[in-house]
């Protein structure tokens, strides 16, 4: 037997080196990559397919990247996240890789980078394929990047989380229990929270509503409930990651001998696990508590008081794009709805050539944001609009117009409707509607009926007690109606132009009209 | 000296499983006998610094483990089998022998050559690029053997190591022990006395978590002569220091 070997051994390889080469095996040994065909098919049946079918507004159609693309990632990501973190427990390398010179803790992160880099890719792939159809859409505005950085960093939180619990609990049942426990809680906690509108749990949840139609185009997006949701998450992952370098369970240094080195101020692994699991906590329970303080801005957003900057709520300057409907009567909307404007044109075409030029008629359409439509209009109908100021301007949103109008028939119904009931009818002022009487419910109808559209809904849909006794009571109005339609165009209008101002006042009776 | 134990117990429950040992090894191959439950693989385990001890001082190329820096140097030097080897089925045998040597710290100009050295010592440059899932026990085994001396350890422990190997791989295995030994301290945990009789330069006999036995094999067969159990002359010793020791006296 001899002395002790000799000390004399090579400098040990660089950390980026390291890096690289088992980065790259963990990335070519994930098991997500089985996962992709399966994710693939999901993403073109729910999230590609349904932002298809919203407007063309990047801020609605991005809303998928959160509320349906997310949650379909979120069961994968757990699952061979979770498989991930228990290997070497399932494999039983857990003395091999022990006697090994790496910490334990260093080498699990690369595991568990193995994973998310294919997580993440996935994700951005899907993100990217929305975000070039609806560029090749959208007429205004940009891809928000929130919702981007917001399901990156919940997605980071998931898998770290997932990949710590099967560290910690290796088995073969980890990956789908916790897989199906992350997404009972993806889906249905933070879905019901979002639901009610209730509380931090709904707030944090990256499973969020379709923001409105409005949202982002005539004021900016609020970035606070973002800040919060990537605060909490980035939160629990560096909590779940600093977890993984304490737990003696997953090769880490055990509680007592961590905090004795963090206080005693080194900066070994131990101490930085310390560190990283308190700040993630931190950030975690802070996120927590700010979303407890989420309450609806001025402009209709939620918003998180110690976060919110005032500047968010001023309006974005615009140009608005217009079009000639008829005479001197022209459209203008917000050039984020420049697709909806030949549409906007062809509705209120045939109505405006008998109303135009009339008293107390509008000499412009104008889309405003539809909060600043007054309550007693938002309620009325699909078109949402009002007739106000001098010169008379038709003010109306596209907001619930887009929303509640699924086919273009219908909204261009919508769009006729209201304009005509705008101007023959007005509003009371009330937040009850009002149908106007029943001679102005035959003009409106019958100026309707000329043109090609459904009449103003006074009794609602279905078959009801109340609604068939409505029917009933409007069979006088419908008859006036269609004995108004089918007069001569030049008739009708010569006819408004003389009554219109009794007729708005209320003082034309049903038997008055022509 | 390489290996510098000084009455180290390590306990799990009432059981104490290795109980007082002291040893001291340089270079060469020890290895280390005994029965089922004799504390063999315990104190593999604390040498391979996976296991603290219960009590006791135990040193490694000149360190101690209980230092987290000092353990980390010596983990880069150190090579280890365990007892069951467990391995990721989807890795190549090249990936996880590489694996192995990047968590050694094997220096970054050397992994590659070490790899395929260490592979090609084990005779499985042939199959460098299979799958682990697709391999045999025995040439797992000795997957498993490469990744111990992927990093040319000065201390390399190795439990069953000839597990499952063919009568031919165990012979050219025990010609790369003699060959490792001559420059580090190779510790083999076996129960396969013809293995110590054909590789180890010295041997230990544990029973009941103690070093009943420690010297040269020829010294062991001496033990043995007179006694009757055993086919072989190492067996017939191997019983004979058993039976001694727990008859109450411990050979030295």
């Amino acid at each position: 037997m001899t002395a002790v070997a000799g000390d004399a051994r090579p400098a040990r390889p660089g950390p980026s080196l390291l890096a690289a080469r088992i980065l790259r095996m963990e990335i070519r040994h994930s098991a997500f990559v089985w996962s992709i065909p399966l994710l693939a098919v999901l993403f073109i049946y729910d999230p590609f397919r349904t932002a298809s079918g919203y407007p063309d507004l990047w801020t609605v159609r991005a809303s998928v990247v959160l509320n349906k693309f997310w949650p379909d990632c979120v069961p994968f990501t757990a699952a061979f996240s979770a498989w991930a973190g228990s290997r070497e427990g399932r494999r039983k390398v857990g003395d091999l890789l022990g006697t090994t010179a790496r910490p334990a803790w260093t080498r699990q992160m690369f595991s568990l980078l193995g994973t998310l880099a294919w997580v993440l890719a996935v994700f951005l792939a899907g993100i990217v394929v929305i975000y070039v159809r609806t560029a090749q859409v959208a007429t205004w505005g940009g891809p928000p990047i929130w919702p981007v950085v917001v399901g990156l960093v919940a997605l980071t939180g998931v898998s770290s989380f997932a990949f710590t619990l099967g560290a910690l609990f290796p088995g073969r049942f980890t990956a789908p229990i916790v897989a199906v426990g992350l997404t009972v809680l993806a889906l249905v906690a933070f879905r019901q929270s979002v639901d009610a509108s209730g509380g931090p749990i709904g707030t944090l949840s990256p499973d969020s509503l379709v923001p409105p139609n409005d949202a982002g185009v005539f004021y900016p997006m609020a970035p606070d409930v973002w800040i919060v949701q990537v605060m909490f998450y980035a939160g629990v992952v560096l909590a779940a990651t600093g977890l993984l370098g304490l737990s003696p369970r997953t090769g880490g240094v055990g509680w007592r001998r961590a905090l004795d080195a963090a206080s005693a101020g080194g900066m070994r692994l131990r101490a930085i696990a310390t560190t990283v699991f308190a700040v993630g906590i931190a950030l975690a329970v802070t996120g927590f508590g700010l979303a407890g303080t989420a309450r609806t801005s001025v402009t209709g957003e939620i918003e998180i008081p110690a976060l919110h900057d005032s500047a968010s709520d001023k309006p974005i300057a615009y140009t608005p794009v217009c079009a000639h409907v008829s005479g001197s009567f022209q459209v203008c909307l917000h050039p984020a709805y420049k697709n909806y404007l030949s549409q906007a044109v062809n509705s209120f075409r045939p109505v405006m050539a008998e109303l135009a030029g009339l008293p107390g008629a509008p000499v412009r359409a104008t889309e405003v944001a539809s909060l600043t439509l007054p309550a007693f209009v938002l309620q009325d109908n699909v078109g949402d609009g009002e007739v106000t100021g001098t010169p008379p301007v038709y003010k109306f949103g596209m907001n619930n117009a887009l929303a509640l109008a699924p086919d273009a028939t219908q909204l261009q119904d919508g769009f006729r409707q209201d304009i005509v009931h705008a101007v023959i009818v007005g509003s009371t002022g009330q937040l009850t509607a009002s149908v106007g009487t029943p001679a102005q419910q035959a003009v409106v109808d019958g100026l309707l009926k000329a043109a090609g559209s459904q009449p103003y809904p006074v009794c609602g849909p279905g078959d009801n007690p109340n609604a068939n006794r409505c029917r009933r009571q409007q069979v006088p109005v419908t008859a006036a109606a269609g004995r108004f339609a089918a007069l001569p165009a030049a008739t009708r209008r010569a006819w408004l132009a003389a009554n219109l101002a009794a007729l708005k006042a209320g003082r034309i009776t049903l038997a008055q009209v022509p | 000296m390489n290996i510098e134990l000084t009455n180290v117990t390590r306990s799990f429950g009432r059981n104490r499983a290795v109980d007082g040992v002291s040893l001291e090894v340089g270079a060469g191959v020890l290895g280390v006998l005994g029965p089922n439950g004799a504390g063999k693989t315990s104190l593999l385990r604390m040498l391979a610094t996976v296991l603290p001890p219960s009590s006791g001082e135990i040193r490694l190329l000149g360190r101690d483990p209980k230092n987290t820096a000092q353990r980390r140097e010596i983990r880069r030097r150190l090579g280890y089998l365990p007892q069951n080897l467990g391995y990721y089925p989807a890795f190549t045998v090249v990936e996880f022998v590489e694996y192995f040597a990047l968590l050694k710290e094997v220096p970054s100009g050397r992994v590659h050559k070490a790899v395929a050295e260490a592979v090609e010592r084990v005779d499985l440059g042939g199959r460098a690029k299979a799958r682990l899932r697709t391999l045999s026990g025995g040439m797992l085994r000795r997957v498993g053997i490469a990744q111990a001396i992927v990093n040319n350890p000065d201390l390399l422990l190795l439990d069953e190591p000839t597990a499952g190997l063919d009568p031919e791989q165990r012979v050219g295995f025990r010609a790369l022990l003699r060959d490792l030994g001559r420059t580090a301290t190779v510790v083999v945990s076996t129960h396969l006395v013809e293995d110590v009789g054909a590789a180890c330069s010295e041997v230990a006999l544990m029973d009941a978590g103690r070093i009943v036995f420690r010297g040269l094999p020829a010294e062991l067969v001496a033990r043995g002569e007179g006694h009757g159990v055993g086919d072989a002359p190492l067996e017939r010793g191997y019983s004979a220091v058993l039976q001694a020791a727990r008859k109450g006296g411990v050979a030295a």
